[in-house]
Parts: structure tokens; sequence; C-alpha cells
């Protein structure tokens, strides 16, 4: 994980984006070991605490459960990825509209540019 | 969750200025806390009462529950600002008078990171720069199984790769059982490694709270918020 | 406590034998001018040791200056460490590297006296009475150690700065010492009894000031073990 932090942004919750980031784009798989809090935070260079409130928030929404004495793994809840690329998505789209607005954009134009565009971007992709 | 320091208060006068007044300052077990603000605004004066060389004129702190003394002392692991350590001794002979003095000094954990710290035990104190003789402070320090670390400027005229041992070396020793209090003017590097932040402005503390409520809360980085309150 | 000994005779072992080499390559030198020095060798050769035991007292001080004025004070005062037991090791170390120097010198002396004068000595001298002095030697240096090491924390305590501090405990020292020999007169004619130490040279002792003695000595020792714990700012 090589994680360029935004200070502005409380960490743990950016923590808690990339993890779900990696699930989603299966690079962690269901059941795989997450690194410990203490590694992960000498590696980040951030405080253990913080590893370990993201872990835990990440728990209680069920997308990673801990074994005592073994350590964090990823969920196996069924539709997860999915869950999460939703979830994620949403995030992104709902953001885009946003801005799109306050350019000015009317919502035929919004749906029309996504059109325009994506194949631009395929091309770089 | 108990409180490993509790500053109540705290003032520190001198025949021509107020050092610290009325500082309040709390540590729980277990966490990181930065003690941060500009040169003169009492940071060095509030961790040196703390280690017990320094007297208040009023209010308290207690470490453990007890005034500084000869129990927190033992306790407590301090860091100062200044060349500390006998020019006469070697590397080796600084780590031996530790583990003489402090029961709870780890020989094993000394020579892990004096490793870590590329640093030769027989080489004499003299003869290093000013980034070594920073890593071997911090590594004495370290190597106790202290209740509270004291770090007075661990990051302070040393190098950006040593910057980066040193704070590996400060996050690798964390643990549930200790606290930390670290002052720094380089609020930049080391933001994330603080659980708790407390600005302090005219020997008062003007604000304390946690690191990552505050990055939510104001939409700053703690380095951000540090130059708006001291503008 | 004996950790603390152990590191300020490592500290200053330098010193020590720096001294102790001075007076025996002194001493070895004024050995081969014996003959044609006559009677100014062996008083050289006193000089040398005398001149040896001031640079060692004043090593002595300046150990407890650096301590209270310079960075290594931060070493020190952070260790958990009692005021008694710093100044308990403070004391023994400078019995013990006085006491060495001492020794050196009046070996070499007596070398190159060829014993003559410690003979002379040993023959007027009975064992009580060189018990005496030895203890006298020991009490000397404590208790003006002591007396000394409580002025310079005072001073570094009521005045701030490193010269200022230095001076005044400079001219407390010189206040007290008058007081202190007021006193110590004053109870000399409370208590007008005498005991009689030595035979030949009727060397006695006023049991009055021996007890003001001993009395401020405790009373000084304990004062400055106080201030060095509870008092020294750095």
């Amino acid at each position: 994980m090589d994680l360029q932090f935004d200070d502005k942004m409380p960490i743990y919750l950016q923590i808690m984006d990339h993890i779900k980031m990696d699930i989603a784009t299966e690079k962690l798989k269901a059941n795989d070991k997450l690194p410990s809090v203490r590694e992960m935070a000498t590696i980040l260079k951030v405080n253990p605490n913080t590893l370990q409130r993201a872990y835990q928030e990440l728990e209680r929404l069920g997308i990673v459960y801990t074994q005592r004495g073994m350590g964090t793994f990823v969920g196996e809840r069924k539709h997860m990825i999915d869950d999460l690329k939703q979830e994620m998505a949403k995030e992104v789209i709902d953001s885009f509209i946003l801005r799109m607005k306050r350019l000015g954009f009317s919502e035929e134009e919004i749906i029309a540019s996504i059109s325009k565009n994506i194949t631009e971007v395929n091309k770089h992709v | 969750m108990y409180n490993v320091l509790e500053a109540e208060n705290l003032s520190k006068s001198y025949l021509n200025k107020r050092a610290l007044q009325g500082a309040n300052l709390t540590i729980q077990q277990g966490k990181i806390l930065g003690l941060l603000g500009p040169n003169g605004s009492g940071k060095t004066t509030f961790l040196k009462i703390a280690a017990g060389i320094l007297h208040p004129s009023s209010g308290k702190l207690l470490i453990d529950g007890q005034k500084p003394g000869v129990y927190t002392k033992s306790i407590v692991s301090y860091l100062p600002d200044t060349e500390y350590l006998f020019k006469w001794m070697k590397i080796k002979d600084a780590v031996q008078y530790f583990k003489d003095f402090y029961s709870d000094f780890d020989e094993k954990k000394s020579f892990a990171l004096l490793e870590f710290m590329k640093l030769d035990a027989n080489s004499s104190v003299k003869s290093l720069s000013k980034g070594m003789k920073e890593k071997l402070k911090l590594t004495l320090v370290l190597s106790r199984k202290a209740k509270l670390y004291i770090l007075d400027e661990p990051l302070g005229g040393v190098d950006p790769t040593a910057r980066e041992k040193i704070l590996d070396a400060i996050i690798n020793n964390f643990s549930e059982n200790s606290s930390m209090i670290i002052t720094t003017h380089l609020v930049n590097d080391i933001e994330r490694i603080f659980d708790e932040v407390a600005f302090i402005s005219d020997g008062e503390i003007v604000l304390q709270g946690n690191a990552e409520e505050l990055r939510s809360n104001k939409n700053k980085s703690i380095d951000e918020l540090y130059r708006e309150v001291f503008q | 406590m004996f950790h603390l000994i152990k590191y300020e005779l490592r500290g200053k072992l330098l010193t020590i034998l720096g001294i102790c080499l001075t007076v025996i390559i002194g001493n070895l030198f004024l050995m081969t001018k014996v003959d044609s020095w006559q009677i100014g060798a062996p008083v050289l050769s006193g000089f040398l040791g005398g001149g040896a035991l001031v640079v060692i007292c004043i090593a002595s001080l300046t150990l407890m200056s650096d301590y209270l004025y310079d960075d290594q004070g931060y070493l020190l005062f952070t260790l958990p460490q009692s005021g008694v037991s710093i100044m308990a090791s403070r004391l023994i170390t400078a019995v013990i590297q006085i006491s060495i120097v001492m020794i050196v010198s009046m070996s070499m002396f007596c070398l190159l006296d060829q014993g003559r004068l410690l003979n002379a000595i040993l023959q007027q001298v009975e064992i009580h009475e060189l018990l005496y002095f030895i203890l006298m030697h020991l009490w000397t240096i404590v208790s003006t150690l002591t007396f000394m090491y409580f002025c310079m924390v005072v001073g570094r305590i009521a005045l701030k700065g490193k010269k200022v501090g230095k001076v005044g405990s400079f001219i407390i020292f010189f206040l007290l010492s008058i007081a202190r020999t007021g006193l110590s007169v004053a109870s000399a004619n409370l208590f007008p009894q005498m005991v009689q130490i030595h035979s030949v040279t009727t060397m006695t002792m006023n049991v009055g000031s021996m007890i003001f003695d001993i009395v401020t000595f405790g009373i000084l020792f304990m004062a400055t073990s106080y201030l060095l714990e509870h008092k020294v700012d750095l």
C-alpha cells in the first residue's frame, strides 16, 4: 500500500477508504489477513491507534473481522464486493454531479458529457 | 484509561518573565500527545517540570499520581534538547550507564535500536555528528520501558534520513502501557503520529484535542491549524 | 549510590592519573638532585604534593559546579537518585580521590627522604593518635566540601546566571565562614571542657566546638541533599 495522505481529513477514514478500494478491486480477497496494526503503522508512519480505529470501524461495518491473537481478516459477506463497489461509485458520482451542477451544466448535458468523454478516457487507460 | 500526567494551573515565573501561566494538560495512558508552540511559548519549561529538573512556582503536576521526584524519575524517560552525555564515554558506556541506573532498561532492545540506527557501540560520544548524537539519545531513551516518554524536539537539527529513522523508532516503540509527549517545530513531518495535540502559547494551553477530530471538525491539517493559531 | 561513585571515579580517572604521574615523575627528578640541592629537594617534594592536593580539591569543586551549571546536570538530575545519595557518593568519591593523591605524594616524599621523617614521626606518635589524624583527615575533607557544596547549591538556586551564581556562592561561603567561626567560638566558651588527644604536643580538642562541628556538618549535609533533590532548577 503506497498511500499519500491528505492531512486535512481524518487519517483513519483515508485508511479505511484504501482498504475498501483494495477489496472492491479484489486486490484483497475474502479471508485474506490484513497486516497487523503495528506493521501498518510503521509502514505508513502513522499512530497505531489510528490504524486500530480504522480496523475497528471496518469491523463494525462488517467488512473485516478479528480473531483474537491471530489478526484481522477480510470478511466473506455475500455481495460485499458489489456493495463496496456501489458505495464507492456513488461517492464519486454524487460528487461529480454536484460539481458539474456548480459549473452550470443541466442534467441532460451532464449525461451527454459522460458518453462523450468515456471513449476519450478509454484511450488513455 | 487513567491519566499518566495531570497538570493543573501550572505556573512558573522568573524574575523578569512568566514562562508558564496556569497551564492545564492531561495525558492518558497509551496516547501520544504533541505539544506544539513557537520558541519561548513554555514548551521546554513544561517538559522540564515533568522531568523533575525544574520546580513550578504554583499549581500542580502529577505523574502517575505523584509529584515529580525520585519515583517519577524512575518511570519517566526524558530526552532533553541538550548534549548531556558525558564526553569521556563510548556508546557502550552510555548503554551501561542507563542499564545501571534504570531498572526498566532493556539492553537487548538498545542493541537492536543501535543496529537500526547504524551506530557502532565502540565509537566515542565525542566523535559523533549531531544527527548521530540525536539517534543515540533517542536509542537510550526508548530502550527504557517507561510509563511516560518526554521527547523535547527529537527531530531538531537532523537531516531527513535521520528523521525517518527517528520517526520509525518512535512508532515502533509505541505500547498501550505507556504514553508520550513530544514537542516539535516540524509539525508537518510528525503530525500523523499524534493521538492528541495541545497548542501552547505564552505559557498557556490554548487548544487541546484529538488530532483526528480536529482534522474532521476544522477540515485542516494540524500543521495548518498550527499556523493559524500562531499567526 | 555505588553506581554514582563508580561513574564519578571513571569520569575523573585521567585527571587523577595525570596528577599522580606528575607527582611521581617530579619526585623521581628530585631524587636525582638530592645530593646537590640538599634540603631543597624534600621541600620541593612537599610543594609538589601540596600543589597536587590543591588541584584535586579544585577538581572536586568543579565537578559539582559542572553538575549545577552545565548540560551534564541534565543526566544526573533526571536519575532516580535521592539528594542524600548524590551528596554521599560525591563526598565518598572526593575522599577516595584526595586520599589517593595524598598517599602517592607522601609515599614519593618518603622515598625521596629515605624514610627519615617518617621514622621520626612514628617514634613519637602512638597508634591511637595515628588513627585520630586519619580520622581528622577524612573529617576535614568531608566537612569542608559539604560546607562548600552547600554554598554552591544555594548560590545556584538563589542567583540566576553562571557567573553571578559562582561569585554569589563565593560570597555566601565567605559570610557563612565568618558566622560559623563566631558560633564555633561561642560554643567553645559554653562548654570549656577539653579532651586531651596527644601526650607530647598536648594537642587538645574542645568538646563544645567538636559537638558544634558535628551538628553543623549534619545540618549542612541534610540541607544540601534536600536542596539538590527538591529545589535545583536547571
